[in-house]
């Protein structure tokens, strides 16, 4: 593998947030970016954010849960459960579990937790915190290591993403000490942390992505100092080989839909070439990957490995 | 005008909800109805749908000139001003209703959009529908990673306040300081002990004098949300459930179907969007086709409008399995699949043609 020198140095980040708007592609991306990792040797973790698993039948896996599960050499996968962070979260502030369980097994403490605004964001943020500081020994040494190189967060959709890294900011505002405090401030510092975090867009070339992905870098900016990465274009349609065809103005009914996606092809083609260039003119600080659009879908592991030769020179 | 109808259009992030239900507005607004649209999205994808920037939490009138008897209206949702509405209409006293304003914690409660954007949702759904001033509501609600957390946003809402365990927690930070502790029996002692250590003291008594003053306007929340619920059941409301074609859209829809079925709300209609339509077609079959173009064009043309049609063949054999076996559990009727459009949709002659798609409703 040739990885150009943006994906390289993106490779010796700890944590890779991808985010952008619904249905862009942000677990494709995630899944690249972790083959492609893996194969570079880096062990790699993806973290799904209590969605519907979508990485398992990627990876021809069983379901993947609140537990670190393997998926090949080197790539580890995660689907984080908001009920299994805070359990976790509380055993270790609670250690006895006789107070643990009064305070679990109330219906009304649980009813309260699971309305309270924002605490499932902060849970698995902490979590993903957590993840980062975990370490490990290698056989025959006794230097620790990270457990993961590299944890990659296949995050919320924008417009949630965006509230979800507010959260432990509120939460630092309006506790100001204590454990809640302090962790609250720790998610911040490695959020904010440039040589650590990086968070990567995911669009697509068409009009609502597009402005919706400014909107996002725009808010980001404003508030927070966090720092992007390079950025993913996703399903562009490349050039149809034929741009112009001759069809009579009337089909028989049954030959019309090959001047329909005949139409697709070009339109799509001519679309995400408009806005490409728009991405360009919008971002001109962000290196980009664009990612043609695939004719055989992308729900299996085979698909998405084929697009590696994206990342490289 | 007792006999409104509302659409709540449902539905995971990026599945096309904002455009789906702008274009049913406009279907509604053609065919002669007064309609409004809300959409409570921060990304304000409306205002990018309907070509028009800044719509506010005021309705607004889109300028249609087709629309002879209806009317298209649209409306943004502002999570924060609909609370600090609520607040102020349930607020017994002023005094609490300022306390509840310069609550530290409720300053921060509307960033956290991800928690609260259902309830208000749900809250100015039910304002605009008693306002009476349109026929047709469709409301576009936020996305979700479970698209039933939206049916129960009222009580959660209610539960959340009037939790008594909470209630009793918490009394004690405001009404006795920290000497609190004392009064309480054992269990409770530990756990609010627990609590400050967790999340600080300054917190607790930000938290707490926050679900104090809140339970004052309890009773205008309870009730509310029992309207609310009630409307939500009565025939005149019904549920547009939205996805595209993916692995999980199938046991995502008979998910929502049943749980629409359990609490006795009507599902109107699924709506597949982006879907790959045509027939599959077989080798035979291709070498008919060509040669009946060939007649049409230079053979160079026509083999490259076989080959362009071939590449599509796996995603239009995908597609046709999901929305058929769709079907066969559904209902014929009860799905509808809309086509990928040529562009993306943004302006009103886009919706157009998206909304051309939805029959039969």
């Amino acid at each position: 593998m040739n990885l150009t020198d943006t994906i390289q140095h993106l490779f010796t980040r700890r944590v890779l947030f991808i985010s952008g708007k619904g249905g862009v592609g942000k677990t494709t991306v995630s899944a690249l970016l972790g083959i492609a990792a893996a194969k570079n040797g880096k062990r790699a973790l993806i973290v799904e954010m209590n969605s519907t698993d979508r990485m398992a039948p990627v990876f021809g896996a069983p379901q993947i849960g609140h537990k670190e599960v393997q998926l090949q050499e080197n790539l580890w996968a995660i689907n984080l459960s908001p009920q299994k962070c805070f359990e976790e979260y509380a055993l270790r502030l609670i250690r006895f579990s006789a107070i643990y369980k009064a305070f679990f097994e109330n219906e009304y403490v649980t009813n309260f937790l699971r309305a309270a605004p924002g605490l499932k964001e902060f849970l698995m943020l902490r979590k993903i915190d957590m993840l980062e500081k975990e370490q490990r020994y290698k056989s025959f040494s006794v230097s620790r290591y990270p457990k993961y190189d590299l944890i990659i967060v296949d995050a919320p959709a924008t417009g949630h993403g965006l509230s979800a890294l507010e959260v432990p900011g509120v939460l630092a505002a309006v506790t100001r000490v204590g454990p809640l405090y302090v962790n609250a401030r720790s998610i911040m510092d490695l959020l904010a942390d440039h040589e650590k975090t990086i968070f990567c867009l995911v669009t697509l070339a068409e009009e609502m992505p597009v402005a919706e992905s400014q909107e996002y870098v725009n808010d980001i900016r404003k508030r927070t100092d966090l720092s992007f990465g390079p950025m993913f274009v996703n399903s562009v349609m490349p050039r149809p080989e034929r741009m112009k065809v001759d069809f009579p103005d009337t089909l028989p009914a049954e030959m019309e839909p090959f001047r329909g996606y005949h139409n697709l092809s070009r339109e799509r083609f001519y679309l995400n070439k408009e806005y490409v260039r728009e991405i360009e003119q919008r971002f001109p600080d962000f290196i980009k990957f664009i990612i043609p659009f695939q004719f055989h879908g992308l729900s299996k592991k085979e698909h998405i490995a084929s697009l590696i030769p994206v990342l490289e020179e | 005008m007792s006999n409104t109808r509302i659409f709540l259009v449902c539905g995971s992030g990026g599945v096309g909800k904002t455009t789906l239900s702008a274009a049913m507005g406009l279907k509604f607004a053609l065919k002669g109805y007064k309609t409004i649209v809300l959409t409570i999205d921060p990304a304000r994808r409306l205002a990018g749908s309907l070509g028009i920037e800044g719509l506010t939490d005021t309705p607004t009138l889109i300028d249609l000139p087709e629309a002879k008897d209806g009317e298209m209206w649209a409306m943004m949702l502002d999570t924060k001003r609909t609370f600090d509405r609520l607040v102020e209409k349930y607020s017994p006293t002023p005094e609490i209703k300022e306390r509840i304003f310069n609550n530290m914690v409720y300053k921060h409660m509307s960033q956290m959009l991800a928690g609260t954007q259902e309830y208000m949702a749900m809250e100015r759904l039910y304002e605009i529908h008693q306002s009476r001033d349109y026929e047709i509501i469709v409301l576009d609600t936020p996305p979700m990673q479970n698209a039933l957390d939206f049916l129960t946003a009222p009580q959660r809402m209610t539960g959340l306040i009037n939790n008594s365990f909470m209630q009793l927690l918490l009394k004690p930070a405001v009404f006795f300081g920290k000497s609190g502790y004392k009064f309480l029996e054992r269990g409770a002692r530990q756990i609010f002990k627990l609590f400050d250590k967790i999340a600080g003291f300054q917190f607790l008594e930000d938290l707490s004098d926050m679900f104090i003053s809140f339970k004052e306007l309890l009773g205008g929340f309870q009730a509310r949300a029992q309207d609310v619920k009630t409307l939500m059941a009565d025939p005149s409301c019904s549920f547009i459930s939205v996805c595209t074609t993916n692995e999980n859209s199938i046991s995502e829809a008979l998910m929502f179907r049943n749980q629409l079925e359990r609490d006795r709300y009507q599902l109107e209609k699924i709506i597949v969007n982006r879907v790959y339509k045509g027939e599959q077609y077989s080798e035979a079959e291709f070498e008919a086709f060509k040669k009946g173009f060939n007649e049409m064009m230079t053979g160079e043309e026509a083999d490259y409008v076989i080959e362009n049609y071939r590449k599509y063949m796996p995603l239009i054999e995908k597609d046709t399995g999901i929305i058929n076996e769709l079907k066969r559990l559904m209902g014929e009727y009860n799905v509808t699949a809309v086509p990928l459009f040529l562009s993306d949709v943004h302006d009103i002659r886009g919706l157009q043609k998206v909304s051309d798609e939805l029959i039969h409703l």
